[in-house]
């Protein structure tokens, strides 16, 4: 949309709208014999709407905000404008050039009113998010219309009067291209990507080097500028204003226009996996046993070279252990070190996460940390990228100061990092998740990005060279302009670490990872997803680090053929179901899953070709495939989740391809998806109840209690606190647990 | 309702039976209520649903029932304060509920959404604020304030406490 030449689509919509204006004649009272004013009184609504809903949709559909207060910022323009004209409208003399100049001047001054208003409410607002957000504008809606009941100046309840009528068709549609111009444009930049990045996952944003508060503030200011222009402009056509016509009603309306637009959707070029695959929450990490963040160290485009590598230091640090895995040894000591932490300790209420926690990390150094289960070892990490906000953890002297600062706040990000549950940009492309991820460095601004000069072009061109090199290298590339959540869970994550290294970081430390094998409980399965299978391997050259991945070895189109190959369904593409059966051949026991034929597609895109297996009683089978193989998908077509085209799911010799998820897991079908499937805001108790939640022989369920506390006393423990307080190996243990009350038939390997 | 007289101040103050009949049939819905919400089954799907669907789903849970439920549920008790209104009301009009509703909406948010108790303290606190600024405000004109002062205090107390007054602090796990 709007690429090449977006200001001359602009240039030539004002000058139409200028022609249109001449021929309908200035003022209410149009020109054209035949048109009727009513008629005419219905084009100006339009535009005046045009201006408020495009504003709005920056804060609520691009940046994901809700403010329900939009009415309040018309207000502001209105009044200030009409105020302006009342008083100062022939100051320039009566005459048309005079008169429209005041009416102009007026409304830039009704609108930058109605920003400061925007910039006052959105800065104490940033805090809140959903609902409370929208009440929050909403209560400042009603104070603006409550000062102006008030105001004598201003007509106070009888609202104000006598307003000259200015507006013409070619002012209202000139600011409605402005509008719109404004905010495509915006939007579709580096720049304005940050917009949407923070809609889709505000802490990944944060890690990005985004500043999250510096976007809302500001989708705040432009949206509340425009709804007083507009106001403006309704003053000046209406010739009188009265508070009520801005009341709650009138934002509800400007909020009904956006999502009948659909709210903010931008439309990724290429087919989406679908509704169920809806959210980031969705598509977590099946990994996240161990520490799965990962630390880097970015390159600020400073020279570092005084901070260079250091002799170690490594303290304790309790509880977690701290371990030097890769050092090199061979380097020289003297160098300084990139990270200190000295004597952390960090504090939820009561409980102490981190106590007197002492480390150093030198540049070059690989450093890991470990220690068991809710040791602490995500929140050293939280703290370290700032995703715990430092004013509320007493950290008493922490020696660097990027660690003491949000990644976004004086400077742009120090440090890159992934998460143990992938965070990507839900509703972008591939390529633009990792653009965003260059939105630090920029160079050009806002105003570049609505001028869209060639210095624009260049730098823009310039991010699109390094992340299509990137994504190269990663084997990406063909995927570049697919929706990000339509990628399979092992490119997933492998484009988040591309995005973490787009932040341009110089000293990749590897995460620590730890190889999951986790037998599914639905099919008595095992699916790894073999993790990230390129590792990346920091050299240190002489600037920068160089990376490679499994095919590095291949040119990249070759890279990029082999992908291809792999979707099409080349030989290599099939999963294969190995079977493992745990007893002799002859005592087969009867078959419990058939599947017969299965094909599944998503939208024209077709996942699984025909796949046929099936599951004895007693046996493990599992799914080993590459990245994008279908393993997923098959274990979500068993359990309904996807719809299948054709082929059959068979039982215990029912016919389950056809039924609804809750129905399956009824027949005694148990699914344990990737990711953590526990619902942090039920306690512990209540997630193990939601396990049994199907089961009749409630009498049952204190001995399977037992059973499942005998294996995990941790979860004994920790029976009343919410699973969201759990740290990641405890949620994991959860999670098992409430599968294992399922009683699912088909026995699985516990 | 006469008051006894021994009750000084109190005595002047009239007390109906039907306002007394409101704040009792509130007391049971609101226990009824929670009960619902947090002991049974239902309730717990309900949670569960309100955090992760897809995840619900594969425990055996029927997404649509219980989105269904809950839906009926809020219409059943929105109902039940129609009624209530009405009974102290002269008269009854199709938009009676949009001030109501959206009142509700702000007591809700005040005392924390998705908690009870929250909305409760919320709904009181926000009565009480408007009969005390229209009660001690009428003399010095601030009662004309009325809903800007209310939203002034809500707005006030949310940037301290951005989750309600009852609610949980949300901060998410990374």
């Amino acid at each position: 949309m709007m690429k090449g030449r977006p200001q001359l689509i602009l240039l030539a919509v004002l000058l139409g709208s200028m022609l249109a204006s001449h021929i309908l004649g200035g003022g209410a009272a149009p020109q054209v014999p035949g048109l009727n004013p009513y008629y005419f009184d219905i084009l100006i609504g339009i535009g005046i709407n045009i201006i408020l809903a495009a504003g709005l949709n920056l804060v609520n559909g691009y940046t994901g905000q809700f403010s329900l207060g939009h009415a309040g910022f018309m207000a502001v323009g209105a009044y200030a404008s009409a105020w302006l004209t009342l008083r100062f409208g022939y100051s320039l003399g009566t005459g048309t050039v005079g008169t429209t100049t005041i009416f102009v001047l007026a409304l830039l001054a009704g609108g930058l009113g109605a920003a400061l208003a925007g910039w006052a409410v959105g800065v104490p607002s940033l805090r809140l998010k959903g609902d409370y957000l929208a009440i929050v504008t909403l209560g400042f809606n009603e104070i603006i219309k409550g000062v102006i009941q008030n105001a004598e100046p201003l007509g106070a309840q009888r609202g104000l009067g006598g307003i000259v009528q200015h507006t013409t068709f070619f002012w209202t549609f000139a600011f409605a291209a402005l509008t719109v111009y404004v905010v495509v444009n915006l939007v579709n930049s580096t720049y304005g990507r940050g917009f949407l990045a923070v809609r889709d996952d505000e802490i990944a944003a944060e890690s990005m080097g985004i500043n999250t508060t510096k976007y809302k503030v500001l989708a705040f200011v432009i949206g509340a500028f425009f709804a007083g222009i507009a106001g403006g402009l309704y003053a000046h056509f209406k010739q009188f204003i009265h508070p009520e016509g801005f009341n709650f009603m009138k934002s509800v309306d400007v909020v009904v226009m956006v999502i009948l637009g659909g709210n903010g959707q931008h439309h990724g070029s290429l087919p989406d996996r679908g509704p169920f695959d809806d959210s980031a929450r969705v598509a977590a990490l099946r990994l996240s046993y161990g520490m799965a963040a990962g630390l880097a160290a970015a390159d600020r485009g400073e020279p570092h070279d005084h901070l260079f590598p250091a002799a170690h230091h490594l303290h304790d640090c309790a509880p977690a252990g701290l371990v030097r895995a890769l050092g090199r040894p061979e380097e020289p000591a003297e160098m300084s070190t990139l990270l200190e932490l000295d004597n952390v300790t960090v504090q939820f209420g009561g409980l102490k996460a981190v106590s007197d926690l002492s480390f150093k990390i030198a540049e070059g150094e690989l450093i890991g940390l470990i220690g068991p289960n809710g040791a602490g070892k995500t929140t050293v990490f939280n703290l370290i990228t700032a995703s715990i906000s430092p004013p509320r953890v007493p950290f008493p002297s922490l020696a660097n100061p990027w660690s003491a600062t949000a990644p976004t706040k004086s400077r742009p990000a120090a440090i890159a990092r992934t998460f143990q549950n992938i965070r990507l940009f839900a509703s972008l492309s591939v390529f633009d998740n990792v653009r965003t991820a260059c939105n630090m460095h920029l160079r050009r601004g806002i105003a570049q990005a609505l001028i869209r000069g060639p210095r624009f072009a260049a730098e823009e061109r310039e991010i699109e060279a390094t992340v299509i090199e990137l994504l190269e290298i990663f084997g990406l590339a063909a995927e570049r302009d697919q929706s990000c959540k339509s990628l399979p869970y092992g490119d997933q994550r492998r484009l988040e670490i591309v995005r973490a290294l787009a932040t341009r970081p110089k000293t990749p430390a590897p995460r620590r990872t730890r190889r999951r094998h986790e037998p599914d409980r639905k099919t008595g399965t095992d699916e790894t997803d073999p993790f990230y299978p390129g590792k990346i391997r920091p050299r240190r050259a002489a600037r920068g680090a160089r990376y490679e991945s499994r095919h590095g070895h291949l040119p990249a189109h070759q890279r990029a053929r082999l992908r291809q190959e792999n979707r099409r369904g080349a030989p290599r593409r099939k999963s294969r179901p190995i079977r493992k059966s745990s007893r002799p051949i002859s005592e087969r026991m009867t078959t419990m899953l058939e599947i017969k034929d299965l094909v599944v597609h998503y939208g024209s895109i077709a996942a699984l070709h025909g796949i046929s297996l099936s599951v004895e009683q007693g046996s493990i089978v599992t799914l080993v495939g590459a990245n994008g193989a279908g393993k997923t998908t098959t274990l979500r077509t068993i359990s309904g989740l996807v719809p299948a085209k054709s082929g059959t799911i068979t039982f215990n010799g029912e016919d389950i391809t056809r039924l609804p998820p809750h129905k399956i897991v009824a027949c005694g079908l148990a699914h344990a998806p990737e990711g953590r499937m526990v619902f942090s805001n039920l306690t512990v108790m209540e997630n193990l109840r939601m396990g049994a939640y199907l089961r009749k022989d409630t009498q049952n369920f204190p001995k399977d209690l037992d059973y499942i506390f005998a294996i995990f006393p941790r979860l004994k423990e920790r029976e009343k606190q919410t699973a969201g307080t759990l740290s990641g190996g405890e949620q994991q243990m959860l999670a098992i647990g409430a599968r294992t009350d399922e009683q699912a038939e088909v026995p699985d390997a516990r | 309702m006469e008051i006894p007289a021994s009750w000084g101040a109190l005595s002047q103050l009239t007390i109906t039976i039907s306002q007394l009949l409101v704040v009792a049939v509130t007391a049971v819905l609101l226990i009824i209520m929670r009960h619902i919400v947090m002991k049974t089954k239902m309730g717990m799907a309900m949670r569960a649903l309100s955090f992760n669907p897809v995840a619900a789903q594969l425990m055996g849970i029927n997404v649509d029932v219980v989105i269904s439920f809950t839906f009926g549920l809020g219409s059943a008790l929105a109902g039940a304060a129609g009624i209530l209104t009405s009974i102290q009301q002269p008269s009854i009009d199709p938009l009676m509920g949009v001030n109501a509703g959206l009142k509700a909406f702000v007591a809700a948010v005040l005392g924390g959404i998705g908690n009870l108790q929250g909305a409760a303290l919320g709904g009181l606190l926000i009565g009480l604020l408007e009969a005390l600024i229209v009660g001690y405000g009428a003399e010095n004109g601030l009662s004309t304030y009325r809903d800007a002062i209310v939203f002034g205090v809500l707005i006030l107390i949310l940037i301290f406490k951005p989750t309600g007054l009852l609610g949980a602090s949300e901060r998410e796990k990374v």
